[in-house]
């Protein structure tokens, strides 16, 4: 009788059952087995222990079309065999005889047949079924085994994955681009090719993560992946470097570098094109876009680490810049970023050594009254004597500086309000006007710095003005809305600043509560000789009036300028045609001059 | 080519076809005729010598609105006759359903194979025609493999079509075409009580297979098969086996596998490859055989046996039979009696009953349910189903 040497149990039994078929004249052979809680075979470590037992083969299948796993009378058998526990038991139902045999500590084996087996022939049996039962424990084992073998390898190959890929996006990371890119630089090195490296930037997306939460945020993450993974080649590896920054090493692109450049900015097209596709959450949707930088590779003793660098380096000069298509490094934007890096360091530095000072630009009306002023940051540095702000507060905004330079002048103009309020200056003067920077208006707690610095100084609300630009506005709409709503429940008002370079719609204006919108200097100049400026300022000018808010000129430098605003019915102004910005103190005697020629 | 006239008042017979000549001309007429007639399946039996053509039957085949199966076998009989020339067609009133199996000898022949499981549906114990190509080196393993998933409870019959030199040629009827390498299975929606019979009787033995791979035997006791084979018989009969004469003795004398009910299962030596004894069906090692001969009168009365059990069988039926039975008859049983076979149709006669319509072919290897219920390739035995 053979057993066979399979280790698998299944066709080792099988082996059994089919010899034992021809050899002994059966018309079908059963085998149930002990099992785990688990269904998975097993044996019992001493007799008698309670086990449960399950239907595990029958050679053939079925009988009369019924499946023999489902046969209740079978089954009914074998339970009436292990509760006899005898080694073998013999029921004979339907013309048919049915033989139950134990396999020691395995379960039972039932053979069915036309013929009762001979008395001799059972006991004959008997040895058999014990190296049966040997073999299934020897299959047990080893199937045993190879499962702890899979599950190890399967462990093993997911911790090699996650060593080389990001958990959330299942992206190559960090190490794993590094190695591609190792073996591609070297690759086009040796064969005189050419690869890129292309990094990329969410727009808006921590704006989204904060306000949104981090669930929305990794969604987006894991679709902006999957998006880039459609769009590449196989051969390509995208990259999550961190944060909301991918990277895509394409590491062939020929050996025309020219070709290979166009192949980049056509890649990256698509990238924009995908990225800005509406992301659908829930049935909400989310729009992002994106800004890249690439560098083509290889090139002179260039490593690895300089190739990453030098495309993030591009990224962030077209994200400064705003650039929808992406941008080529070049070294002027290492010169650039190392200058950048100076000046950070040089505004903090600043920061702490008091190098900064609040001047004022006054505010008039048609009878040159001062009737306000917008405070403006000036930086003494011996490096950058006065430096204009247009070159450091853009490098501040990049970080979070601008929070801490923002605090300062919000606190610092707040003194100076108190200083004019106890020297008896706020009659005329209705408002001293801050800027404030989109950061600031992202900040959670802006509303309740203002109401602290305002408490600290014990300086009047209802003579502190805001000034947001109208593309600040635009881009954190609801944000502003609330903190401009905030503030005017306290007293302080809000003005749009730079109004008319920005991209609102007047469906916006409407929900603005602000106080005043300044036109933007770029329509005040020539104003009188512009055909095109007036017809905007004028237009303005009614918005403003249709809206009940007061509109502000900027930038006005010029007696002309001056008349032609007034025609069209603008009533204040600012510019270099009334006054410079001056120091705190000088703004004080020009108020003091101010009332005293009122008082004569 | 013509209708066969019936004169039997007790059975409703479905119209038969018997043409002499076999091409493949007369066949498309007769499948033409034969629908015309409005059956609505069609089984055809033909002869390896009709020397079809695979290519121009694919059309023609193709084109039968109603199913068709049959095979081409070493000679057809009808009605007591037998012809190594000519086919038989059998326009049945009722559907059949038909599963092939393509591609035997590289087929998975595994129960675990969806394609097996999908292909034998069957929710009751419905019966069995099956045919398969006897070249096929798998189809004994088709055959176990087929009762391994369908089980017991199912009346089975068949044969394996081919020619008798075991050249493989397609040699099944279906309407894919004539195809070769295959097995099919039609399931009848009517009930058919079967029996086999061979008449062999134990000359020599028990001796022990102690080498065999497939249907080589290599081993007996230890010494080389055909030694031990030649010198039984020769010890025994007298007959000596020379360089030429292996397959004229052997004929005479197939080996036997004795189960523990003593129940014979013949295995037919057909060639001799150095001292290997190669068999239609396989001798599994470890198997106690005998080596047998045959008495004329027991071999003609198995062929008696078979027909009158197989009519017992149905008789315990409520339902009424077509009055028609199937045989397939091995081709060496032929060949064994030579112009006495013609006694063996007379005996299969008287046991159908004489009012019936026996329909057969000689066949190389037959497939029956054994006493105990399983389906097995038999060799040298007679295989009759009655409708």
């Amino acid at each position: 009788m053979a057993i066979g040497n399979d280790l698998k149990l299944v066709e080792m039994l099988r082996i059994f059952m089919r010899v034992s078929m021809s050899r002994l004249d059966l018309s079908s052979v059963h085998v149930f087995l002990f099992c785990d809680h688990s269904g998975t075979p097993t044996y019992t470590d001493f007799p008698g222990k309670p086990m449960v037992i399950k239907h595990y083969l029958s050679i053939p299948q079925k009988y009369l079309g019924a499946p023999w796993a489902e046969c209740l009378v079978l089954q009914a058998m074998v339970a009436q065999h292990l509760e006899s526990k005898s080694l073998s038991s013999t029921i004979v139902l339907n013309n048919k005889t049915y033989h139950c045999f134990s396999l020691p500590a395995h379960g039972v084996i039932v053979f069915e047949g036309i013929n009762e087996l001979d008395a001799v022939v059972q006991k004959s049996l008997d040895p058999i079924f014990k190296k049966l039962s040997l073999s299934c424990y020897a299959c047990i084992a080893h199937e045993s085994l190879l499962k702890e073998m899979a599950a190890r390898h399967l462990a093993e190959k997911t911790i090699a994955h996650q060593a080389a890929h990001d958990e959330l996006t299942q992206l190559a990371n960090r190490r794993k681009l590094t190695e591609r890119l190792e073996e591609s630089l070297a690759h086009c090195r040796y064969h005189q090719r050419c690869g890129a490296l292309l990094f990329i930037d969410l727009n808006q997306f921590k704006s989204i993560n904060d306000v949104m939460g981090h669930d929305v945020g990794d969604k987006i993450l894991q679709e902006v992946a999957q998006r880039l993974l459609s769009i590449t080649r196989s051969k390509d590896t995208v990259a999550r470097f961190g944060g909301d920054e991918f990277v895509i090493l394409l590491p062939d692109l020929g050996r025309n570098r020219e070709e290979a450049e166009l192949i980049v900015c056509g890649t990256a097209a698509r990238i924009h094109d995908a990225v800005e596709v509406t992301f659908d959450l829930a049935g909400v949707g989310y729009n992002i876009s994106c800004s890249m930088g690439y560098e083509m590779f290889p090139n002179l003793d260039e490593s690895c680490s300089d190739i990453v660098k030098n495309a993030d380096l591009a990224m962030y000069e077209a994200k400064v810049m705003r650039q929808r298509v992406a941008l080529a490094y070049h070294p002027d934007m290492s010169e650039k970023h190392n200058t950048r890096l100076a000046y950070a360091s040089d505004l903090k530095a600043a920061l702490k050594n008091n190098e900064f000072e609040l001047y004022y630009q006054p505010q008039f009306n048609c009878d040159h009254e001062i009737i306000g002023a917008e405070a403006l940051l000036r930086w003494h540095n011996p490096k950058y004597q006065f430096e204009s702000p247009a070159v450091y507060i853009p490098i501040a905004e990049d970080s979070d500086l601008i929070l801490e330079i923002g605090d300062w002048v919000l606190n610092e103009a707040c003194r100076h309000l108190k200083v004019l309020q106890v020297q008896g200056m706020l009659t005329e003067f209705k408002k001293l006007s801050i800027n404030v920077s989109g950061k600031q208006l992202t900040q959670q707690d802006f509303f309740a710095r203002i109401c602290q610095a305002l408490a600290i100084t014990d300086a009047p609300p209802q003579n502190l003005a805001i000034e947001i630009t109208e593309n600040v506005l635009v881009s954190g709409v609801n944000q502003a809305i609330t903190l401009m709503s905030d503030l005017q429940g306290i007293g302080v008002e809000c003005s749009i600043d730079d109004f008319g370079t920005g991209y609102s719609s007047l469906a916006y204006l409407k929900r603005f509560p602000a106080r005043m919108i300044k036109i933007d200097r770029s329509f005040v100049r020539d104003i009188h000789c512009d055909a095109e400026s007036r017809s905007i300022a004028r237009m303005i000018i009614a918005l403003g009036n249709n809206l009940d808010m007061e509109i502000l000129a900027e930038g006005v430098e010029s007696r002309e300028e001056l008349e032609c605003l007034q025609e069209l019915g603008c009533q204040q102004y600012q510019g270099y045609y009334f006054s410079r910005p001056v120091p705190f103190a000088n703004l004080l005697a020009m108020m003091h001059q101010s009332q005293v020629e009122e008082v004569e | 080519m013509a209708l066969v006239e019936h004169n039997n008042n007790v059975y409703e017979l479905p119209p038969i076809w018997l043409d002499a000549e076999g091409t493949d001309e007369q066949l498309g007429k007769a499948l033409e005729s034969l629908v015309n007639f409005g059956v609505n399946s069609i089984l055809i039996l033909a002869c390896s010598d009709n020397e079809h053509s695979a290519d121009q039957l694919k059309s023609l085949l193709g084109a039968c609105p109603v199913p068709v199966f049959g095979g081409i076998f070493p000679g057809i009989f009808f009605n007591g006759k037998c012809r190594a020339r000519g086919m038989l067609l059998v326009g049945f009133p009722f559907v059949v359903d038909i599963d092939l199996y393509n591609d035997l000898s590289r087929a998975n022949l595994c129960i675990e194979n969806p394609s097996w499981q999908d292909g034998v549906k069957i929710d009751s114990a419905a019966d069995l025609l099956v045919f398969v190509d006897a070249t096929a080196k798998t189809s004994e393993a088709f055959i176990n493999t087929l009762y391994e998933t369908i089980g017991g409870g199912s009346h089975v019959i068949g044969g394996g079509a081919g020619s008798i030199d075991f050249v493989q040629r397609p040699c099944l009827f279906t309407r894919a075409g004539l195809l070769q390498d295959a097995a099919m299975v039609v399931k009848l929606p009517v009930p058919m009580r079967c029996a086999v019979d061979h008449g062999w009787e134990v000359l020599d033995g028990p001796y022990l297979v102690t080498e065999a791979k497939g249907t080589h035997v290599k081993t007996i006791d230890y010494l080389p098969a055909f030694q031990v084979y030649r010198d039984s018989i020769e010890r025994v009969t007298g007959n000596q086996f020379d360089k030429n004469n292996f397959f004229e003795i052997a004929k005479n004398f197939p080996l036997g596998i004795v189960g523990i009910n003593e129940d014979i299962m013949v295995r037919d030596p057909i060639q001799r490859i150095k001292n290997d004894l190669i068999c239609v069906g396989c001798v599994p090692v470890n198997t106690m055989i005998y080596i047998l001969q045959g008495r004329r009168k027991f071999i003609v009365e198995a062929a008696f046996l078979a027909g009158e059990q197989s009519g017992l069988k149905l008789q315990q039926l409520s339902h009424k039979p077509l009055g028609m039975a199937l045989a397939f008859d091995c081709i060496s049983r032929s060949l064994y009696l030579g112009e006495d076979f013609s006694d063996e149709l007379l005996a299969l006669s008287s046991g159908v009953g004489e009012d019936k319509t026996i329909i057969g072919v000689l066949s190389i290897g037959e497939i029956a349910n054994t006493a105990r219920g399983t389906i097995n390739l038999l060799n040298k035995s007679i295989v009759v189903g009655q409708l």
